[in-house]
């Protein structure tokens, strides 16, 4: 008797993977990057894409999505202000500023698949039984990807047309319909992305 | 199956009643602490974790065996950040650690009391752990895992029911060499309660 409970809570208590992702909110990623040869403190100004680009992944065809007007003011006036407080100046894109930050916007269906499996000892789904793997859960979502680009305008090479990429800061996940509190989201997502960024601050 | 195991494990146990010795079969359930090394993965107890000894007495206060368990570790943390070289990562991460070893261990009890039916015991074991350790940030996996040497240093106390049962409390520290994904040792303490059957005449 003792055998069987412990044996069954031994089953149940098997999980290899618990506590996989409960919503997308938590599949958000937030990546930036930057150049180390770049110098952040002899720049003071910086132009801003007034709005954020789709870009779609097949060069083929047009992007099939849009970005509303109301996410686009969200994103513009959080990068405003993070820039802001990191001692950073605005200007027109006519009045020569060392940077510019370009705005562009993927997004694509992911589909993953959660296992989810007893682990050593269950009878009929361990490691090596011919119906293995037992995929549990399917979820299909779609994934959104916000770039910044930071464009270093003082070391444009004419020549060659190349514009140096000094930094990017890169937000995946918050373009998902159908979530909770969208905009934000991605203000909250913008926000760590300049967080983790220091070597912006030039106060 | 179930049935075959029982009858598997009593046949092997009454092996050491015809021949006058002692041996038994522990089934642990035990709660595994991350110590040094795991503690850069994660810090979370791990609360799913079993094992399974089969122990034979050499002499009165000696026994040999073997030993093969698991521990299974997780802990979610709500925004995890992460650099390497010039590239910052902030995420959710779920964060796993899963640990199986494969040990010889040698038991003593240098205190046995003939007439009592507590007894304690020290020992440890010697082989091999299989550690496994991931980081799943949204679509980004990061894994390291492999078979590394692994000894432990254990105490406890035995509790005789019967001839043939007894229960087990003991504490043992798993140290498993260059495991982590600095190619640094990987600890953690194991709180081990067992229950054994088999012969218990030594």
């Amino acid at each position: 008797m003792l055998f069987a409970v412990a044996l069954s809570f031994a089953l149940t208590s098997c999980n290899l993977y618990p506590g996989e992702a409960a919503s997308t909110e938590d599949l958000d990623v937030m990546i930036s990057q930057y150049d180390p040869n770049a110098n952040f403190s002899v720049m003071k100004t910086y132009a801003l894409s007034p709005e954020v680009t789709p870009v779609s992944n097949d060069p083929n065809n047009p992007p099939s999505f849009t970005i509303s007007e109301e996410l686009n003011n969200v994103i513009i006036t959080t990068i405003k202000s993070n820039m802001a407080g990191y001692g950073w100046i605005l200007v027109d894109s006519t009045d020569s500023p060392d940077l510019a930050i370009d705005l562009t916007a993927t997004k694509a269906r992911n589909t993953t698949i959660y296992y989810s499996y007893p682990g050593w000892g269950y009878p009929g789904y361990g490691w090596g039984y011919p119906y293995f793997p037992y995929a549990s859960t399917v979820t299909s979502y779609e994934v959104g990807t916000i770039y910044m680009n930071g464009l270093d305008l003082n070391r444009v090479d004419t020549i060659n047309q190349i514009i140096p990429v000094i930094w990017t800061g890169l937000i995946q996940g918050p373009l998902i319909d159908n979530v909770k509190d969208p905009l934000a989201r991605v203000q909250r997502d913008i926000n760590i992305v300049f967080k983790q960024s220091p070597y912006l601050n030039l106060n | 199956m179930k049935k075959a195991l029982i009858i598997f494990m009593l046949s092997i146990a009454s092996i050491g009643f015809a021949s006058g010795q002692g041996n038994e079969f522990i089934f642990n359930y035990q709660i595994a602490i991350p110590g040094q090394g795991l503690q850069d993965l994660l810090e979370k107890s791990s609360f799913q974790g079993w094992n399974i000894e089969y122990r034979r007495a050499l002499t009165n206060t000696i026994t040999v065996g073997g030993t093969i368990g698991f521990n299974v570790f997780h802990e979610e943390i709500k925004e995890a950040t992460w650099q390497f070289d010039n590239t910052t990562i902030t995420s959710q991460n779920q964060r796993y650690a899963h640990t199986f070893p494969i040990m010889a261990t040698v038991h003593f009890n240098p205190l046995r009391n003939e007439g009592s039916p507590i007894q304690i015991f020290m020992g440890g074991g010697l082989g091999t752990v299989y550690v496994n350790q991931e980081v799943w940030a949204s679509s980004y996996e990061y894994r390291r895992d492999g078979w590394n040497f692994g000894m432990y240093p254990e105490l406890g106390l035995r509790y005789v029911m019967s001839d043939e049962t007894a229960l087990y409390f003991s504490a043992q520290y798993m140290q498993v060499l260059n495991a982590n994904y600095n190619n640094n040792n990987v600890s953690y303490w194991n709180l081990k309660l067992g229950f054994s059957f088999g012969t218990h005449r030594w």
